[in-house]
């Protein structure tokens, strides 16, 4: 067959080219930026080895220089999606320039870009707080798809207990973010000043990090003797524990759930004071702080995964007796594991806790567990990038059927498929998402990305990042 | 009455409650146990079933009820086969469409696992969107007949509930122990590769081990609908999640283990429930199964398979 990709890619940049230039978004410098980028991309397209290496990137390191440097000069921008769009391209051109230097900067240079990107167009309001939230749940759901995965995936063990730990950390740290910072009926005053809030979170968020893993760390005692199905029911039992006895706390609102964490991501604002400057520091705070989270967790699962220390609960995965004569410690490894595993899921919880600003036993049933079940083996066991794209795919999904739902409703009453008295309503979408889920596992029965990760597909990919 | 005797009519009282609060655990723990034991899949729509179950037998019941005028028992008597069978449809149903293609592209275990979860999730949700939000109350086909002994009292209902419990179990125990198909059964969670080469059509051994486990889920909603005369779609989840948790803690495999289990687990919950506050019966429930799992950690009656290298 023949490959039509580069036509396919080369048209599709001069439609844009096109239509931004019609749509009167594009002038000045920004056209003429445009009609050498697209330029030079077909030319890197059609060139010979040579161009195709370095002519589509010297154009788009160029062009982001350019880019970089207008912003700020006069940081006037005819759109915002358009600088960030040529800031993230810029970013992979200079990487994929000059990324040899120095190549353990790569990731972090183009993570912090894409940060840079996220902030700038949420500050900008380009885009709206509804979509801020789905990227904030896109960032959570990613931490609790990857941390199940090191379990349930590299370590083979069935943990259908996720949301009992993401319950712990979420409690702990709102429980202490609002006595240290915030005003409530539980704790009084602020014991600190607000203006700390911004330097005392990820304090306060390792703590029910902490008090998380330590869950894990009794999850792991009996998972020495016990293993499969059992054990799996031991994870769920926990989580039921720990759901009931929050609902029987009724100091800290019970089954009624517990708020007051809204004031302080608000009192991130005023991190100014500290320094006795008077401006506020007006940003999308709990965005940036999912975002860092995000990235240490994948980072931190990478790591371990591929360290040689990692590498042990590999072996259990594939034979816990080998693994021992083999001089693994597996009780050790188990323990770690699921420390690891249970400390990100606090995390998690402690993130979504401050990104609703209210949590509740109830959010973390047995549903939260299923959910984070659901993205591990839709990703593929043992694929971080498996359960990160699964994670993304499931979110997006969720909030996509929102509005596709009603367009569907309508349709099929335009076209008299169903009785006209019979709405379409949004609990269709839980019959649709894990129809869609079942019909995917029947096309690929190991999850999308099986135990490889993306970079076994995408090979070129790994110049954009490495984790050696 | 002094104290001491109400005391002990309390007990028996909730002995009686918890035989019959098992006795629903029981039925599902053992569809939960059949599956295990030949496929070693944790069918999770397994609960759900059940739910499936209890809203066709109200749907049988009332069509019944309203097409004649037949007295009351003899609605029962054939609303029970044809929930079963209808039931028993559904169960197999999910085998083939959504188990079988996995197993057959040698997917892992966990994964059919999984896609038993997502079809439970779309048997409940598909039940909401599609019957709506209200909750259904099931006709009454028999009169409630309470017998009083003493304190205690027992109603003629609760007693069919532990009769079916106690006949089904028999009745499973035989078909395993006894029975040819039984010793397929067995044989295919002995070794599936060898069944075949043996003559056995595994499909034909797994088919039936869905009929039977989702006919009994059957007559548990059945028998669940005419003792709590309420449906909803959730119903099947909890209950289906906790039957689980009964039968790994009775040994998963084992008939007896899931049948002890349920048991065990209705008369903890109901136990809790009558000496503490209701709010605590989940987390001491829960805590004693914990317990249980980790004194002996293949459950109650189930056997450790020793692994070789």
């Amino acid at each position: 067959m023949k490959n039509y990709t580069k036509p396919i890619l080369a048209a599709g940049l001069w439609a844009m080219i096109a239509w931004l230039f019609l749509s009167g978004r594009a002038d000045g410098y920004w056209l003429v930026a445009l009609i050498l980028w697209g330029g030079g991309a077909t030319f890197a397209f059609y060139g010979g080895e040579r161009a195709r290496e370095y002519g589509f990137w010297v154009v788009l390191g160029t062009l982001s220089v350019g880019a970089w440097w207008l912003f700020f000069q006069d940081r006037r921008m005819d759109s915002d999606w358009i600088l960030c769009i040529h800031l993230l391209l810029g970013a992979m051109g200079l990487v994929r320039l000059f990324g040899r230097a120095a190549p353990a900067w790569n990731a972090p240079f183009l993570l912090a870009v894409l940060l840079f990107c996220l902030v700038w167009l949420s500050y900008q309001e380009s885009i709206n707080v509804y979509f801020q939230s789905v990227l904030m749940f896109t960032g959570i759901n990613i931490i609790m798809a990857t941390s199940l995965n090191l379990v349930n995936g590299y370590m083979g063990e069935f943990n259908c207990g996720h949301a009992g730990p993401m319950a712990v950390g979420a409690y702990v740290s709102s429980l202490m973010t609002v006595a240290l910072f915030g005003k409530s009926q539980v704790f009084g005053d602020p014991s600190l000043s607000p203006a700390l809030a911004l330097f005392g979170f990820p304090f306060c968020l390792l703590v029910g990090m902490a008090a998380a893993a330590f869950i894990g760390f009794l999850i792991s005692i009996p998972s020495f003797k016990t293993r499969g199905d059992y054990l799996a029911i031991i994870t769920i039992a926990v989580s039921y524990i720990i759901k009931s006895t929050i609902e029987n706390m009724n100091v800290i609102g019970g089954a009624r759930g517990f708020m007051g964490m809204g004031q302080v991501t608000q009192a991130m604002d005023k991190a100014p004071q500290v320094f006795g400057l008077k401006t506020s520091w007006d940003l999308p705070w709990m965005m940036i702080w999912v975002f860092l989270g995000t990235v240490f967790s994948v980072w931190l699962l990478r790591r371990f995964v591929t360290s040689t220390y990692g590498k042990g609960i590999i072996a259990i995965c594939q034979d816990e007796i080998a693994a021992e004569i083999m001089s693994v410690n597996t009780n050790r490894m188990k323990i770690a594991a699921f420390m690891l595993s249970s400390g990100l899921a606090g995390l998690a919880g402690g993130l979504l806790a401050h990104a609703i600003g209210y949590v509740n036993p109830s959010t973390f049933n047995i549903l939260k567990s299923t959910e984070a079940l659901l993205m591990v083996y839709l990703g593929g066991m043992g694929s971080l990038s498996g359960s990160v794209i699964a994670a993304v795919l499931f979110t997006v999904l969720v909030d996509a059927l929102r509005f596709i739902i009603p367009i569907l409703n309508s349709a099929l009453h335009w076209a008299h498929l169903i009785p006209s008295s019979y709405e379409v309503s949004q609990v269709w979408k839980w019959v649709l998402i894990p129809l869609l889920l079942v019909v995917i596992m029947r096309w690929r029965p190991e999850g999308l990305m099986g135990n490889r990760e993306l970079t076994d597909y995408f090979p070129g990919l790994r110049d954009y990042f490495r984790f050696k | 009455m002094p104290w001491g005797g109400a005391l002990l009519a309390s007990i028996l009282q909730n002995t009686l409650n918890a035989l019959q609060w098992g006795s629903f655990y029981s039925l599902i723990a053992l569809g939960y146990c059949l599956v295990y034991g030949v496929l070693l899949l944790i069918n999770f729509a397994h609960g759900d079933v059940y739910m499936v179950g209890a809203y066709i037998a109200f749907f049988v019941a009332t069509f019944l009820l309203a097409s004649g005028g037949l007295p009351g028992w003899v609605v029962l008597a054939v609303t029970v086969p044809i929930t079963m069978v209808l039931t028993a449809a559904v169960g197999v149903t999910l085998e083939r469409v959504a188990y079988r293609p996995l197993r057959r592209k040698g997917a892992h275990r966990l994964y059919v696992v999984v896609t038993a979860l997502m079809c439970g999730i779309i048997l409940e949700n598909g039940n909401l969107a599609l019957l709506g939000a209200a909750s259904r109350a099931f006709p009454e086909l028999v009169t409630t007949t309470v017998f009083s002994l003493g304190d205690v009292k027992l109603t003629n209902l609760k007693v069919a509930v532990i009769v079916v419990a106690i006949g089904s179990f028999l009745i499973l125990e035989t078909i395993v122990s006894r029975t040819k198909i039984g010793m397929a059964m067995r044989a295919l969670s002995y070794d599936r590769f060898a069944l075949p080469l043996m003559g056995i059509p595994p499909d034909t051994v797994i088919v039936f081990t869905f009929v039977l486990g989702s006919s009994f889920a059957a007559l548990a909603g059945l028998l669940f609908a005419m003792s709590y005369p309420v449906l909803d779609p959730y119903m099947g989840a909890m209950v289906g999640w906790k039957a689980f948790i009964a039968a790994v803690v009775g040994g998963i495999g084992e008939i007896r283990g899931a049948f002890a289990g349920g048991f065990l687990l209705g008369f903890v919950e109901i136990m809790v429930a009558a000496f503490l506050p209701s709010t605590f019966r989940d987390l001491i429930a829960f805590t004693i199964l914990l317990f249980i799992l980790w004194m002996k950690p293949t459950g109650l009656f189930g056997v450790a398979r020793f692994q070789k290298i």
